[in-house]
């Protein structure tokens, strides 16, 4: 392989993007718009797709990756396509999770149990651990990690799937502690309510559309509003950096 | 399996391993004081179901059960490999759920027992900057597992409290492996909460053991 004659240009990495109406596809047109060319990455081509046009529609430059996270080679894969484009990752935000639907804690299998560690738990760390390498190279560059209410405690009907979580949040507090020395700034962003994206309203066949619109307009996390925030965590000078952030409605109970 | 049990009898069962299986012989002591009986078995038994299923098919009460996990092992977030993190987990979190979903099988049909989830200081990640030392010398997929095992223990204690099932998470703040000066400590910490009325349950509680003064053996420091 030759190697680029440029240096690399910096560029977003935004894993786990589905519609564009959603934290993943928000954050990356944000990113576009912030300048920094996006990298989309997601299970399904179809909705990277959208989600490219509507940022090249908004002026700005994005390319779609089709990864299922599945283990640490798929990861390496996913940064080596970024290298070999000729960009070096500025910012990464891990955002995929495995569906978070109610569940009753007692049928729960090994096997769900597993399904839920691998792409809600570990990706996230191999995602982030890849990142981190090459930005500790670098001197620079932002990780962000997308939790949840449930990264903070354990329900009954969440089991599952706030275990992992709540194993991802405190990789990333460590990972934190000790890439931060090394410029490297990681944060982690605890969604605390229902976002008024694609995912809530076409829950429950359709119901989820029901429960958004109940709560009004403000009473669910719009998409464009938590990305702003973590575009301003990017932002954030070396001197005073968050590593936990929470977000949630106005009238949200906590 | 070391096993001293008469038919019908209310059961003390351990689910243990490397680090945490100085309690055994602390938590036998203290349950044959109370004319309990007592069975230890590894933390990573292949078949948590098969113990339950078999003790009530022997007419035995699991009255208090406790699981404590996994193998503390220095590794730094940056560095520690795929496999250490997905053993850790194993080791933790997918097997406390397991003891913790058959142990909850067995106490519903009285509504009543104990489950206790051994967990450390650095399972509660807030906890986490009050350590010390290099990030190579920190656990991190061991404190990283811990956390999805607190957390589970959470999940169980606020879906099964109410139908009678007390769970507890135990935040020790001891070197791993436990000395035998530590194991008699949290022991009768278990048999503390084992005993508490159900009109004042603890769902979480910390336990901060004293540093050994005549240790001078390696161990992890959390």
């Amino acid at each position: 392989m030759n190697p680029s004659p440029q240096p690399p240009t910096s560029c977003a990495i935004v894993v786990g993007v589905g519609e564009v109406s959603g934290i993943g596809g928000a954050v990356a047109l944000r990113c576009a718009q912030g300048g920094l060319p996006v990298f989309i990455v997601g299970r399904t081509a179809s909705k990277l797709q959208r989600v490219v046009d509507a940022i090249a529609q908004a002026g700005g430059q994005a390319t779609a990756l089709v990864n299922d996270l599945a283990d640490a080679d798929a990861v390496e894969r996913l940064f080596a396509a970024v290298e070999a484009a000729g960009h070096a990752p500025e910012l990464v935000l891990f955002n995929a999770a495995s569906l978070n639907m109610p569940q009753r804690l007692l049928p729960v299998s090994a096997r769900q149990f597993e399904d839920k560690w691998r792409l809600t738990g570990l990706a996230g760390i191999l995602v982030a651990q890849a990142a981190a390498r090459r930005m500790v190279a670098q001197g620079h560059g932002s990780i962000l990690i997308t939790g949840a209410t449930a990264s903070m405690r354990g329900k009954p009907l969440f089991a599952a799937f706030a275990s992992a979580k709540a194993v991802l949040r405190s990789f990333a507090a460590s990972l934190a502690w000790e890439v931060a020395p090394l410029g490297v700034h990681v944060a982690h962003i605890v969604i605390d309510g229902m976002v008024a994206g694609h995912r809530a309203r076409s829950a429950l066949g359709g119901l989820g559309n029901l429960v958004v619109w109940h709560r009004g307009q403000e009473g669910c996390l719009q998409p464009a509003e938590v990305a702003e925030t973590y575009w301003q965590l990017h932002q954030q000078p070396a001197g005073a950096w968050t590593h936990e952030a929470d977000l949630r409605p106005f009238k949200e109970p906590f | 399996m070391s096993s001293h049990t008469v038919s019908g009898q209310a059961m003390v069962v351990l689910f243990s391993a490397g680090d945490h299986r100085a309690i055994a012989p602390a938590l036998q002591h203290l349950a044959h004081a109370q004319s309990m009986g007592f069975e230890s078995h590894p933390a990573d038994a292949a078949d948590p179901e098969q113990v339950f299923s078999r003790l009530s098919a022997e007419h035995q009460q699991a009255a208090l059960v406790v699981f404590g996990g996994g193998q503390w092992q220095a590794g730094s977030a940056l560095n520690t490999p795929p496999e250490a993190w997905d053993a850790a987990w194993r080791s933790q979190c997918l097997q406390g759920a397991r003891v913790g979903q058959a142990a909850i099988q067995a106490m519903r049909p009285r509504g009543a027992g104990t489950l206790i989830f051994l967990g450390h200081t650095h399972s509660v990640t807030d906890a986490q900057p009050a350590r010390h030392g290099p990030p190579q010398a920190f656990g991190a997929a061991h404190a990283a597992a811990s956390a999805g095992l607190r957390s589970l223990a959470q999940s169980m204690a606020r879906g099964f409290g109410p139908q009678g099932i007390h769970v507890a998470h135990l935040c020790i703040d001891a070197p791993l492996p436990w000395s035998t000066r530590t194991a008699p400590l949290v022991a009768q910490t278990c048999w503390a909460l084992h005993g508490q009325g159900r009109s004042a349950w603890s769902h979480e509680i910390d336990l901060r053991c004293l540093p050994e003064p005549d240790d001078h053996q390696p161990r992890a420091t959390i």
